[in-house]
C-alpha cells in the first residue's frame, strides 16, 4: 500500500521528520475530494516511524489520532507535505504533532496530533533496520517511481459500503502493518468512510481515533451513527475476533 | 511542597457542582454526572454551558470512571477528545460513562454528554485517556459511588475570576492568555486541575480567534487536548496560533507553558472557534 501511495519520508536526528504524498485522482473520496483517510495513513506513517526512532531499541504503536483539516482542496498533480515533530517522550507515551501543507502554494490544509505508546522491547520486537548514523537525515521513498495507483485507494484497500454507515474491510496482507495488523491510517480511514456514509456524502473535516485494540483477524466492520448535526461516531469490530471493538472514531463534517 | 489550601480538586469539583452516581455493572464500572448550568458557567451569548466547562465535566468524570476502573491504581489524564454537536442547551446537562479499554498502563472511557431539559439531546462525546499510575496513598471509596452535587453559591464566582484567566496583554494581542496557578486549581496531585486546563483552552482560543464583534458571538467547539506535563508552579501561559479557517469556524493551536518551570510545554491543543449571529 505505501509503494502504491509513494510516499516519502525524511526522518531527521532532531526529532522531526517531514512525509509527502502526491496526490492522483485514484485518492479521491466518494464527493471527488482528496480522501482524509489517505492524510490518516500519510500522518500515522510518518508519526508512527517518527516515535519508533525516538524510542528505539523499544517500539511504539499509536493509541490515538486526531486529524483537524480545513476543507482545502487539493488539485490532482498537486502534493500534501506532511511536518512532524516529537512534543513529548515520557516512560510510557509519546506525543507528535503534525502540519499539513499544500505544497503548491504553501497553503495550510490543517493540523494533527498523536499519542503512542511505548513498547518495551522483547524477544519478538522487529528489529529496525537502520543504515544511518547519529546526527544524519534520512529519505525514504515508497516507490520510487511514482504512483502505482490505478485503483481509487478506497478499492485498493478493499473497503466496501454494505448499507448507508456500515463499512467492511477484509484483513489482507495490502493493509498490514508490521505488527501483523490493520494499519492504523485504514483504520482511521474506515471510520472516516463509515461515518462520512452515515452523514448522507457530507465532506469530513475531523477524525478523532481512538484504537483500543489491533485488528488482527477481520474482516473489519465499522458501524456508524449520527449523533449531532454533522458528527457521527462510528465503532469499528474485528468480526474474526467475536466482534471486538478495535476503535472509536468521531467524524465531523462540514455539515 | 505545603499548599494554603489543601489541593484535593475540591475547589473546582465545587465550582463545577457535578453530582456522580456509580450504576450497576457487569465488570467496569458505570457512572452518571449531572450538573447544572449556572450563569457563570455559561457561554458570553449565554446560550448554554461554555465548551470549556463540557470539557471540565468530561475530563473530570472520565477520568474518575477510568480511576475506579484500575484501582488499586488511579490515573492521571494523558488526552482528551471532545467532538460538540449542539451549544445552545437547557440543562441540566448528563454525562454517561462507559470504559472502553482497561489494560496496565492506561484505560481509555467514552464520555456522552446530553441535555437533559431538551428531551436528551445529545450534546458532546467525549473520549479520555488516562495513564495508569501508582499512587501514594491507595484511594479508598465507598461503593457504589454517590456524590450530591453542592448548592448553588449564593454568590457565584465568574469563571475567569475563579480560574485565574485574564489576558497577557490585554486586547493588544490576544494570542496570548494567562492563568493564576491559585492553590485551590490544584488536584489531589499537587498540580493544575485539569479542568482548570479545559476552561483556559477555551476563552483563549475564543480571544485568539477574533471572531467576536458586534452581532456575531463567538463559541468554542471541538477541541482536542493533550496534556505533556503536569503544571506545577506557574503562572501559566496560553499562546495561540490560527491554524486557518474552515467552513464551522476557525482552527487555533493552542500551547500551554509554566512559565515558573522553565517555560516548559505542559498541553498542547486544539479548539475549533464557531461564530454565530446572536
Amino acid at each position: 500500500m505505501l509503494r502504491d501511495l509513494a510516499l516519502e519520508i525524511e526522518s531527521r536526528p532532531d526529532d522531526s521528520a517531514t512525509g509527502w504524498l502526491r496526490v492522483t485522482p485514484q485518492l479521491a473520496d466518494a464527493g471527488g475530494t482528496l480522501d482524509p483517510g489517505a492524510l490518516a495513513i500519510l500522518v500515522d506513517v510518518l508519526g508512527g516511524g517518527l516515535s519508533i526512532r525516538a524510542v528505539l531499541p523499544d517500539w511504539a504503536a499509536t493509541a490515538d489520532l486526531a486529524l483537524q483539516l480545513l476543507g482545502t482542496e487539493v488539485a490532482p498533480g498537486d502534493t500534501v507535505r506532511a511536518d512532524a515533530r516529537v512534543v513529548r517522550r515520557g516512560r510510557t507515551t509519546l506525543v507528535t504533532e503534525v502540519d499539513l501543507r499544500r505544497t503548491s502554494d504553501d497553503t495550510t490544509l490543517g493540523w494533527g496530533s498523536m499519542t503512542f505508546s511505548v513498547l518495551p522491547r522483547r524477544a519478538d520486537t522487529l528489529e529496525w533496520n537502520r543504515d544511518d548514523g547519529p546526527g544524519q537525515v534520512t529519505r525514504t521513498s515508497f516507490g520510487a517511481d511514482g504512483p502505482h495507483r490505478t485503483r481509487p485507494l478506497v478499492d485498493a484497500v478493499g473497503a466496501t459500503v454494505s448499507e448507508r454507515g456500515v463499512v467492511v474491510l477484509p484483513y489482507t496482507e495490502y493493509v498490514r502493518n508490521s505488527f501483523g495488523a490493520v494499519q492504523g491510517g485504514v483504520v482511521a480511514m474506515l471510520g472516516a468512510i463509515a461515518g462520512r456514509s452515515a452523514l448522507g456524502g457530507a465532506r469530513v473535516l475531523d477524525l478523532h481515533v481512538a484504537y483500543l485494540a489491533q485488528a488482527r483477524t477481520g474482516p473489519l466492520v465499522a458501524r456508524a451513527d449520527v449523533v449531532g448535526p454533522g458528527a457521527a461516531t462510528a465503532r469499528i469490530v474485528d468480526t474474526g475476533a467475536g466482534d471486538r471493538l478495535t476503535t472509536v472514531v468521531h467524524v465531523g463534517s462540514a455539515a | 511542597m505545603t499548599f494554603a489550601v489543601p489541593p484535593d480538586g475540591l475547589a473546582v469539583n465545587q465550582f463545577l457542582r457535578m453530582a456522580r452516581v456509580e450504576h450497576p455493572g457487569d465488570d467496569a464500572p458505570v457512572l452518571e454526572g449531572r450538573a447544572p448550568i449556572d450563569d457563570n458557567v455559561r457561554s458570553d451569548d449565554g446560550r448554554g454551558m461554555r465548551t470549556g466547562v463540557v470539557l471540565a465535566l468530561v475530563d473530570s468524570l472520565g477520568g474518575f470512571t477510568a480511576g475506579l476502573a484500575v484501582l488499586p491504581r488511579w490515573i492521571v489524564s494523558t488526552s482528551i477528545h471532545l467532538q460538540v454537536a449542539r451549544v445552545d442547551h437547557v440543562g441540566p446537562l448528563r454525562l454517561d460513562v462507559a470504559v472502553l479499554r482497561r489494560g496496565n498502563v492506561s484505560a481509555v472511557t467514552s464520555v456522552a454528554v446530553c441535555d437533559e431539559g431538551a428531551g436528551d439531546a445529545h450534546v458532546a462525546h467525549g473520549i479520555v485517556t488516562c495513564a495508569a499510575l501508582e499512587p501514594d496513598q491507595p484511594k479508598v471509596f465507598q461503593r457504589p459511588i454517590r456524590i450530591d452535587a453542592l448548592p448553588a453559591p449564593a454568590d457565584p464566582e465568574p469563571l475567569e475570576s475563579f480560574f485565574g484567566i485574564a489576558p497577557l496583554g490585554g486586547d493588544d494581542d490576544p494570542r496570548t492568555t494567562t492563568l493564576r496557578l491559585d492553590d485551590r486549581l490544584r488536584n489531589p496531585w499537587g498540580i493544575l486541575h485539569g479542568g482548570a486546563t479545559s476552561v483556559l483552552l477555551d476563552v483563549a482560543a475564543v480571544r485568539a480567534a477574533q471572531l467576536a464583534r458586534d452581532g456575531v458571538n463567538a463559541t468554542a467547539t471541538d477541541a482536542v487536548v493533550h496534556f505533556l506535563s503536569p503544571v506545577r508552579i506557574g503562572p501559566v501561559e496560553a499562546r495561540c496560533t490560527v491554524v486557518g479557517d474552515r467552513p464551522d469556524g476557525r482552527l487555533v493551536r493552542v500551547a500551554v507553558h509554566d512559565t515558573g518551570n522553565r517555560d516548559r510545554l505542559c498541553v498542547l491543543g486544539s479548539v475549533v472557534v464557531t461564530g454565530t449571529r446572536g
